[in-house]
C-alpha cells in the first residue's frame, strides 16, 4: 500500500460545554490515499463536520483536542504553528461547505473573489489571476465563464454557486478536497450534475476527495471507499462494495434499509430510537439502544475495531466476524395496494384550472408598479378519499404555493378547488373554519411547526379546544393519538426543544390527526429528517391513513420518497403540471422529458446492494 | 498556536452569569429601600430641624441633612416609591401601548403596518425625555402625569424592537399551521407569537425601567415630575444641587440611589439578554 496523504490516528475531539467536555469524535482512525474517493456517511450528530474541521485546523473556539494526530506530509495539524497551517489550508488541502451562499462574499463578483485567493495565496498578478479564474470557472463546467466571472453571488443559481466554490478550492490544486455536504442544499437534477461534475474533476485532478453527506445513495455513486460515522464513532469503513453489499454492522445495514428506493415500490425500514448524545456514551457500544442484535457484551464493553477478512474492511461491532449472528433478514414489506375508491366515484377534492399570483415589489404603500409572478398556472387535479396524489417538483416549481392555495393559506386568482362537493373558494369565515377543521397541513421543519413555548399536551390539544370539545375529552383523545404516533404518555409535558427531530415531525403529525381530517397536506414531511428516522416517518403516515381513512396530498421533491407512498402523482414545473398520472405509470414510462430527467437524476444505490433490514424491525 | 487546545480543556464558561447576579442584586436592593419606605424611616421626611441645616453625616443622620434640616436618609427611604412608580409605571405603560401594536402591525403586515411604522419612525428620531416633556407640557407637572409622559415616550420604542421578533416568530410555520386549523387573528397574535417574544420584552423592559427611572428624575429636577415637598430622588437633587458649593452631602444620598438602580436595572436586562439567549443556543446544540 502506498504512503498514505493523511493520517488520523486515534483523534477524539470534545465540545466544552457548561464546564463539561462532550465528546463529538472518539478515536477516529482514517487514512486518505493520492486519488482516492472517501465518503463519509452520518446522521445529524455523527461528528463528520467536527472530524474535517479537525483536518482543516478550523474547530470552534470551544473544542477540545482530547488526543490524536493528524498527519500531512510529515506535519501534524493539530500541532503545527499557524505559518504552517496557513500554507497547507486553503491550498494543499481545501474544503467546501454545505451552503454555498453564506460562504461567499455577497458584495463582490464571483470572478473577484476566485482572483483575490490566486493572488494572495498564489502570488499571480493580476492579468495571470484573471486568466485563471476563467479556466477554472471552465473546468467546474460553467458554461460562460466571462459573464459568471462579472456575477455577483445572488445573481447565480445554487447549483452555479457551488460550481464557483468549488473552483474557488480548486484554485491552488489542492491534493485533498474536503467536501461538506456539498449537495444538500441543492435540487435533485442539480445535485446528480455536481456529482458528475466532481466524478470528471477526480479524473482529472487526481486529488484526493473527502466527501461527506448523510446520503448514502449520493456516497454510493463517487466513493471507492466508504467510511460510516454515527455518534461520534467510526462504526465500519471499507471498500464501498463491501460495505454496500456485504455490510458488518447492525448499524450500516440499518441505514441501507432506511434508504428509499426510486426502483422499487417496497417500504424504507427506519431504524427505532434515535442517536445517543450521552456523554458517557463511549463506555459501550454507541448503537447499542437502537440495535435489535444487542447482546450484555454491546452493553457493558466498547466494541473495538475489528479487521474482516476482506482487505481493508474494519467494523467497529463485537459481532463483526460473524454475520450470521446479526441475521439475513427478511425482504423489505411491500407497500400495501392502493386503498382509494374508485375513481369514478365523487373526489374528496378536485381542483379545475386553479392560477395563483404573487404581487412582487410595489413599493411604499403598494403604490409603485408590482411585478406579477404567477406561480401556480392553471393547475388541475383530482384526489380521492383515502388516496395519495404526490407533487412533485424542484424549488420554485409552485408545489408549495399549490397546497397553500388549496388551503386558502394564499389566495387563488382564478379556478376552482371543490371539497367534498363544496366550493372552497366562496366558503365564508364558518365554513371556511369548518373546512380547515377537515383539511390539516404538515410542514417540512419540524422544529419551526411547533410553538417553542408549548408543550406537546398543549399543542396537540388545541386542534380540540378549538373544536369545543369538553377537556376530559380531550385529554383522553391526546394521549391516544400520541400513541398512535409512537409517543407515550411521557412526552405530554415536554416542551419542543426536548424533542429530537423526529420527535417534533411526531408530534405535528399528531396535531395534526387529532381532528381526523379527510385532507392531510404533507409539505416535504421527510426532507429534514435523518434517513433512519425518515422511513419510521413514511410507515408512521401510512399506518395513520389506514386508521382514520385520511387523503394525502403529499408535496416533495424526493421521487423515492415519492415513489413509496404515491397513488398518483403530478409533475409540475414553473408552476404548471407538465406530466401526471398514475404513480406506477409515471415511474415506469414517463413520458413527458423533463419527468424522464429527474428520475435519472436520483441517486439510487448500485442494484445489487441487499435491501434486506438488519438492525430490527420497526414496531 | 494551533487553533484547538490540546489536551488542556479550555477554561469552561463561567455557568454564573455576573452581570445577572449584581443586577438582580441591585434591583432588589433598590426595590426593598423603596418598599421599607413606605413602611418606615428613622424620621419623618418631612421633619424640619432648622437647628442641623446641612449638616454632615453623623450617627444621627447616617447620610446628614438638607436644607431645612431634613433626615436624608429617610427622605430617600420615603421617595424611593415614587421613583419606582415612574421607572416600572412608564415601562408597563410602555409595554401597555406598544405590545399590542408591535403584534398587529408584525402579524398583519401590509400598508396598516407601512403606514404606522413610518409614524413610529418619526416619534423614534425626537429624543425620548423630549418627547416626554412635550407630552408633560400639554398635561402639567406631577407624578401621574410624568409617568405618563415617560410611558408614552417610550411606547415607539417597544414597538421597534418588539415587532421585529413578532415578524420572525410570525414567518414559523407554527403559525401558518394556526391558520390553518382556523384560529382567530387575536388568539394567534396573544395566544401563539406572544409567548415566543417575551425574551425581548423582558430584557427591554428591565433596562427600560432604569431608563425612566433617570428620565423620572430628569423631570422632577427640572420641576415637572413629584412636587414638592414630596421626596423623590430627582426632586431631592433638584434641591441640593443648589446648595453643592456649602454641602454636597444631601446630593450623595439621592444621587447614589438612583445610580444603584439604574446601574442594576441595565446589569439586569443585560444578564437576561446572555441567559436567554444562551438558552436558544443550547436549544440547537
Amino acid at each position: 500500500m502506498p504512503e498514505p496523504l493523511v493520517e488520523i490516528r486515534n483523534l477524539t475531539v470534545s465540545f466544552a460545554v457548561g464546564g463539561e467536555l462532550f465528546p463529538a469524535v472518539k478515536e477516529l482512525d482514517l487514512t486518505l490515499h493520492q486519488n482516492e474517493i472517501v465518503g463519509l456517511v452520518g446522521e445529524s450528530g455523527s461528528g463528520k463536520s467536527t472530524a474535517l474541521l479537525a483536518v482543516m485546523s478550523y474547530l470552534p473556539d470551544n473544542a477540545v483536542v482530547e488526543a490524536g494526530s493528524i498527519r500531512y506530509g510529515g506535519v501534524d495539524l493539530l500541532r503545527a504553528d499557524r505559518a504552517t497551517l496557513d500554507g497547507i489550508r486553503g491550498r494543499r488541502i481545501a474544503m467546501i461547505y454545505q451552503d454555498p451562499t453564506t460562504a461567499l462574499n455577497p458584495a463582490m463578483t464571483v470572478g473577484r473573489q476566485i482572483a483575490e485567493v490566486l493572488t494572495r495565496h498564489l502570488g499571480m498578478d493580476g492579468e495571470r489571476a484573471r486568466a485563471r479564474t476563467l479556466e477554472l470557472l471552465g473546468q467546474v463546467q460553467l458554461d460562460d465563464a466571462p459573464r459568471v466571472s462579472e456575477s455577483y453571488p445572488h445573481q447565480l443559481s445554487g447549483g452555479m454557486q457551488q460550481r464557483v466554490m468549488i473552483a474557488m478550492a480548486l484554485s491552488g490544486e489542492p491534493d485533498v478536497l474536503l467536501m461538506d455536504e456539498p449537495t444538500t442544499a441543492l435540487d435533485v437534477i442539480v445535485q446528480a450534475r455536481v456529482l458528475d461534475l466532481v466524478r470528471t474533476l477526480h479524473r482529472q485532478i487526481r486529488s484526493a476527495i473527502v466527501f461527506v453527506s448523510h446520503n448514502l445513495a449520493a456516497v454510493a455513486q463517487l466513493a471507492d471507499r466508504i467510511g460510516v460515522l454515527y455518534a461520534g464513532d467510526l462504526m465500519e469503513l471499507g471498500p464501498a462494495r463491501q460495505v454496500l453489499e456485504q455490510p458488518s454492522h447492525p448499524y450500516t445495514r440499518g441505514l441501507i434499509a432506511a434508504v428509499p428506493r426510486a426502483g422499487t415500490r417496497r417500504l424504507p425500514q427506519g431504524i427505532p430510537g434515535t442517536a445517543s448524545r450521552e456523554r458517557l456514551r463511549f463506555a459501550h457500544c454507541v448503537f447499542v439502544e437502537r440495535c435489535a442484535y444487542a447482546e450484555d457484551l454491546c452493553r457493558t464493553g466498547r466494541p473495538s475495531v475489528v479487521e474482516l477478512p476482506a482487505g481493508g474492511h474494519v467494523s467497529r461491532c463485537h459481532f463483526a466476524a460473524e454475520p450470521a449472528r446479526l441475521g439475513g433478514g427478511s425482504p423489505g414489506r411491500s407497500r400495501p395496494a392502493a386503498s382509494s375508491e374508485g375513481s369514478n366515484s365523487t373526489p374528496l377534492l378536485e381542483v379545475v384550472g386553479l392560477s395563483v399570483e404573487y404581487h412582487r415589489g410595489g413599493g411604499f404603500l403598494g403604490l409603485g408598479r408590482a411585478r406579477v409572478v404567477r406561480a401556480v398556472r392553471e393547475v388541475s387535479l383530482r384526489l380521492p378519499r383515502r388516496g395519495v396524489l404526490a407533487v412533485v417538483g424542484e424549488s420554485g416549481s409552485g408545489k408549495s404555493t399549490l397546497a397553500r392555495a388549496l388551503l386558502r393559506l394564499t389566495p387563488a386568482v382564478q379556478g376552482r378547488i371543490v371539497f367534498d362537493g363544496a366550493d372552497v373558494r366562496s366558503f365564508d369565515a364558518g365554513r371556511l373554519r369548518a373546512y380547515r377543521r377537515r383539511a390539516q397541513i404538515v410542514f417540512q421543519n419540524p422544529t419551526s411547526s411547533l410553538n417553542p413555548t408549548k408543550t406537546v399536551a398543549d399543542i396537540v390539544a388545541r386542534p380540540l379546544a378549538l373544536e369545543g370539545v369538553p377537556r376530559d375529552d380531550r385529554r383522553r383523545r391526546v394521549t391516544a393519538t400520541l400513541r398512535a404516533v409512537g409517543l407515550t404518555d411521557a412526552y405530554l409535558d415536554r416542551l419542543p426543544r426536548q424533542l429530537s427531530g423526529g420527535e417534533k415531525q411526531r408530534v405535528a403529525l399528531a396535531r395534526a390527526f387529532v381532528t381526523e381530517p379527510l385532507l392531510v397536506v404533507l409539505d416535504e414531511p421527510t426532507t429534514a429528517l435523518d434517513v433512519s428516522v425518515q422511513a419510521t416517518i413514511l410507515e408512521l403516515l401510512l399506518e395513520q391513513k389506514e386508521r382514520t381513512g385520511c387523503a394525502y396530498l403529499l408535496i416533495s421533491h424526493d421521487l423515492a420518497v415519492v415513489r413509496q407512498v404515491a397513488d398518483q402523482v403530478l409533475v409540475m414545473r414553473d408552476g404548471a403540471i407538465c406530466e401526471s398520472g398514475a404513480a406506477e405509470q409515471v415511474f415506469t414510462r414517463p413520458s413527458h422529458p423533463y419527468t424522464r430527467e429527474l428520475l435519472a437524476a436520483v441517486p439510487d444505490l448500485p442494484a445489487q446492494t441487499r435491501a434486506a433490514p438488519a438492525a430490527g424491525n420497526s414496531v | 498556536m494551533s487553533a484547538a487546545t490540546v489536551v488542556a480543556p479550555l477554561a469552561s464558561p463561567s455557568r454564573v452569569n455576573l452581570y445577572l447576579v449584581i443586577g438582580a442584586a441591585l434591583t432588589s436592593l433598590a426595590i426593598a429601600v423603596a418598599l421599607l419606605g413606605l413602611a418606615w424611616s428613622p424620621y419623618p421626611a418631612a421633619k424640619v430641624d432648622l437647628l442641623h441645616r446641612l449638616s454632615p453625616p453623623s450617627p444621627a443622620h447616617l447620610l446628614g441633612t438638607d436644607r431645612f434640616g431634613r433626615d436624608v436618609l429617610s427622605r430617600v427611604l420615603a421617595g424611593g416609591w415614587r421613583s419606582m412608580t415612574l421607572g416600572f409605571g412608564a415601562t408597563a405603560l410602555g409595554l401597555g401601548i406598544g405590545l399590542p401594536i408591535a403584534l398587529a402591525t408584525g402579524f398583519y403586515r401590509g400598508r396598516l403596518d407601512q403606514i404606522v411604522m413610518r409614524f413610529v419612525d418619526a416619534l423614534l428620531s425626537i429624543p425620548t425625555l423630549v418627547f416626554a416633556l412635550l407630552v408633560i407640557v400639554g398635561l402639567g407637572p406631577g407624578l401621574g402625569q410624568a409617568v405618563l409622559a415617560l410611558g408614552v415616550a417610550a411606547s415607539p420604542k417597544f414597538v421597534r424592537i418588539v415587532r421585529s421578533a413578532v415578524l420572525e416568530a410570525a414567518s414559523q410555520d407554527y403559525v401558518t399551521a394556526a391558520r390553518a386549523r382556523g384560529e382567530s387573528a387575536l388568539y394567534i397574535q396573544y395566544g401563539e407569537i406572544l409567548p415566543s417574544v417575551w425574551a425581548p420584552v423582558i430584557v427591554e423592559g428591565s433596562i427600560n425601567v432604569g431608563f425612566a427611572l433617570v428620565g423620572g428624575a430628569a423631570l422632577s429636577y427640572l420641576g415637572l415630575g413629584t412636587q414638592p415637598p414630596h421626596a423623590d430622588w430627582g426632586v431631592m437633587i433638584n434641591e441640593a444641587q443648589k446648595y453643592i458649593s456649602v454641602s454636597f452631602w444631601p446630593l450623595l444620598g439621592p444621587a447614589l440611589a438612583i445610580c444603584a438602580s439604574v446601574i442594576g436595572f441595565n446589569l439586569l436586562g443585560e444578564g437576561l439578554r446572555d441567559r436567554l439567549h444562551l438558552r436558544d443556543s443550547l436549544r440547537d446544540a
